[in-house]
C-alpha cells in the first residue's frame, strides 16, 4: 500500500445482479490534496465506484483504507468528518433557505441532538462567500438557477469540514459560464489543500483541473495519469468506442 | 435579498414560538369558561367560587378535556410536520403509516366484538394503530420497488386500505342499532370521552413521543435531503426516520385511541406554519405543536359550544382543515422546491 495515501482501494469488486459484474479488481489510491477526475461511459460504474470510496456502499471484495484504517471501520459520524459526498442529482422537497441548507452541512462538526450555533451559522456564511454567494443567504433554494444551486450544494460540502471531497458530476448539465464557475471553485478548493474525487464527462474540464485522472470501462481501470494525458485520441478512443481527434474549438477552459 | 428574514439564531424565530406559546395558554383559559354553562357563551369565572355544579363542570368536564385537546393538538401537529419533513413528502400526515384506520379498525373491533368499557377499546385501538405501523414497517423492508420512502408510502397506502376494509367489515357486520352508532361515531372523533383517567393513561406516551420529536427537530431536515446526502453528513437515514415514524406513531396511534380518528391537523398546521416562515424543521415541528394545540382547541370549543348537542371533533377539524387547505393553495404558491 502506498503510505502517504489518504484514500486507498484494493481489488474491489461490485456487482448489483449476481451474473452481472459492475467493477472488477480495482485498485488505487489518492494521495491527500491530490485532484483525481474519474471518466468513463454511461453504466462504466463511476458513481458506483464513488458510492464505495465515500462509504456509502460496501465492495463485495476488496478494501477500502481511509488513512490507513479500513473505512468500514469508521463509525457513520468520524466518517462524515473526513468525507464529504455529493450525489449528481439532489430533488428536494422543500423550499429550504439557502443559508440553512448549507448549515446543515454542519451536522458532522455538532453534537448528534444538537442545533447550530452561531459558529456553525458563520462557518456556513464563510462557505459560501469563498464561492461569491454571500447575497444568496437569505434566498430560498427555489429561486436559485442550476449552477447557483450546484455552488450552493458545494458549499454545503465544504461547510462539513471535510478535506476529502468526493463529487459525481460535479459540472454536469450546465452552461458554459457556470461550468466554468464550478471548476474555478474546485480548482480553490485544490490549492487549498483538499483532496478532491470526482466524476465528469467534460475531459476538457479534467484537463483544465489536472492533477489525476482514470478512465474505467467494462468494469476495470483502462488508463490512469496525468490529467495532461487524456489529450491522446488512442487512449480516448479505447475507452469510449469512438474515434476521436484533437481539434481547437470554443471551450470555457 | 430578500427583506423581513431573519438569521436562524436571531430572536425572531424563538419569539415567535413564544406568541404562539402565549396564544395558546389564552385560548385554553378562554375555552374552560366558554361553553353551555349556565347559558350558552362565556361563564362568569367568579362562578367558580359560589357555584359547585359550575365548579365541578370547569374542574373535572372542561379542563382534563381542554389537556386532552391540546396534547391531541400538539402529537398530531408535530408529528405530521416531522413525518412530512422524513418522507420529504409535504403531503402526508400520520394517518398515512396505517395508523389511524388501524386504530379505527381495533375500536371497531372491540365494539363488534361487545365490549363496552373504553379501556378495552382504547387498549385495542391502540395495539391495532402499533400493529399497522409494524406491518407497515415490515412490508416496506420486502417490497422488491423503488427506493426506502416510496416503499415505506406504499406500505403504509396498502396497511391503511387493508385496514379501512376490516373496519367496513366491521360496519357491515356490526348490530345496526347499537354497535353501528357508536363506530361510526368514534371514527369521526371526539374528545367526549376525555377524562382525567383517561387523560392519565394517555399522556406518558404522548409526551415521550412530543419529546422524541422535538428533540429530532434538526434532524428531520436531514432527513428530508436525499438520502446520500444525508449518510455523507453521518446521518443514518434508515434507522433515524424509524426512531420519529415509531415516536410519531405512538403518539398518535395513543391519542386516536382514546379520542378516535381527528383528520387534517398533522397535514394542515404544518403547511400554514411552514407558508410563513419557511420549512426549517427547528421552527416548523415546535410551531406545528404549538399551532396544532391551537386548532384542535378552538375546534373542540366550537363542537361543544355551538349546539346544545355535541358535533364530533373530527367534523369541525376536517370542515376547517379543508378550508384552511383551499385557501392556503389558492392563495400562496406552494411551498416546493426542486
Amino acid at each position: 500500500m502506498n503510505s502517504e495515501s489518504v484514500l486507498s482501494a484494493r481489488d474491489i469488486s461490485f456487482r448489483w445482479k449476481e451474473d452481472q459484474p459492475l467493477l472488477e479488481d480495482i485498485s488505487l489510491d489518492v494521495a491527500r490534496g491530490q485532484t483525481l477526475a474519474i471518466l468513463g461511459p454511461n453504466g462504466a460504474g463511476k458513481t458506483t465506484l464513488l458510492s464505495i470510496l465515500s462509504g456509502r456502499l460496501s465492495p463485495r471484495a476488496g478494501s477500502v483504507n481511509l488513512d490507513s484504517r479500513p473505512l468500514i471501520s469508521y463509525s457513520a459520524r468520524e466518517r462524515s468528518r473526513l468525507i464529504a459526498f455529493l450525489p449528481q442529482l439532489e430533488k428536494l422537497a422543500f423550499n429550504y433557505r439557502v443559508l440553512d441548507f448549507v448549515l446543515m452541512g454542519r451536522t458532522p462538526c455538532m453534537e448528534v441532538l444538537a442545533l447550530p450555533g452561531k459558529e456553525d451559522e458563520e462557518a456556513a456564511l464563510k462557505a459560501l462567500s469563498l464561492f461569491g454567494l454571500d447575497s444568496f443567504s437569505m434566498r430560498n433554494i427555489g429561486e436559485l438557477s442550476g449552477g447557483e444551486f450546484q455552488l450552493v450544494r458545494i458549499a454545503r460540502c465544504l461547510a462539513q469540514g471535510a478535506s476529502i471531497l468526493i463529487l459525481d458530476e460535479p459540472a454536469s448539465m450546465l452552461d458554459p459560464a457556470h461550468s466554468r464557475h464550478i471548476a474555478d471553485a474546485l480548482a480553490s478548493l485544490a490549492d487549498s489543500g483538499k483532496t478532491i474525487i470526482y466524476t465528469t464527462h467534460d475531459i476538457d474540464l479534467a484537463i483544465f483541473l489536472g492533477g489525476h485522472a482514470l478512465i474505467i470501462s467494462e468494469g476495470k481501470i483502462q488508463w490512469i495519469g496525468a490529467a495532461g494525458g487524456l489529450v491522446n485520441e488512442d487512449i480516448l478512443g479505447r475507452a469510449y468506442g469512438i474515434s476521436f481527434s484533437i481539434k481547437q474549438l470554443p471551450s470555457a477552459f | 435579498m430578500k427583506q423581513g428574514r431573519s438569521s436562524p439564531n436571531s430572536p425572531h424565530h424563538s419569539s415567535l414560538v413564544i406568541y404562539l406559546g402565549i396564544a395558546l395558554i389564552i385560548v385554553t383559559v378562554l375555552s374552560l369558561f366558554i361553553g353551555r354553562y349556565p347559558v350558552p357563551g362565556i361563564m362568569n369565572p367568579f362562578l367558580l367560587k359560589t357555584d359547585p355544579i359550575a365548579r365541578q363542570i370547569v374542574l373535572n368536564s372542561r379542563l382534563p378535556r381542554i389537556l386532552g385537546a391540546t396534547l391531541l393538538g400538539l402529537v398530531l401537529g408535530g408529528a405530521g410536520a416531522s413525518l412530512q419533513s422524513i418522507f420529504s413528502n409535504p403531503l402526508i400526515d400520520a394517518g398515512f403509516l396505517g395508523v389511524s384506520q388501524g386504530a379505527a379498525f381495533g375500536a371497531a373491533l372491540a365494539l363488534v366484538l361487545g365490549f363496552r368499557a373504553y379501556s378495552v377499546i382504547a387498549a385495542l385501538a391502540f395495539g391495532m394503530a402499533v400493529l399497522a405501523l409494524a406491518l407497515s414497517i415490515w412490508l416496506s423492508e420486502r417490497f422488491r420497488y423503488g427506493g426506502q420512502i416510496l416503499r415505506l408510502v406504499l406500505a403504509g397506502l396498502a396497511v391503511s386500505a387493508f385496514f379501512s376494509s376490516l373496519l367496513s367489515l366491521m360496519k357491515y357486520i356490526a348490530d345496526p342499532l347499537h354497535q353501528l352508532p357508536d363506530i361510526v361515531f368514534w371514527t369521526m372523533g371526539s374528545m367526549v370521552p376525555m377524562s382525567w383517567k383517561r387523560l392519565e393513561s394517555a399522556a406518558p406516551i404522548a409526551v415521550l413521543s412530543l419529546i422524541v420529536l422535538y428533540a429530532m427537530r434538526w434532524r428531520v431536515n436531514l432527513l428530508s435531503l436525499d438520502d446520500a446526502v444525508a449518510h455523507s453528513l453521518g446521518v443514518r437515514p434508515s434507522l433515524e426516520r424509524r426512531i420519529v415514524s415509531v415516536a410519531a406513531a405512538a403518539g398518535v396511534g395513543v391519542m386516536t385511541a382514546v379520542c378516535g380518528v381527528i383528520g387534517w391537523v398533522g397535514l394542515i398546521i404544518p403547511q400554514i406554519v411552514r407558508a410563513v416562515d419557511g420549512p426549517d424543521g427547528r421552527f416548523v415541528v415546535p410551531r406545528s405543536m404549538l399551532g396544532g394545540a391551537i386548532f384542535v382547541l378552538i375546534s373542540d370549543t366550537i363542537a361543544r359550544s355551538v349546539f346544545s348537542g355535541e358535533i364530533p371533533l373530527g367534523i369541525i377539524t376536517s370542515l376547517l382543515g379543508a378550508l384552511s387547505f383551499a385557501i392556503l393553495l389558492t392563495t400562496r404558491k406552494v411551498e416546493l422546491a426542486r
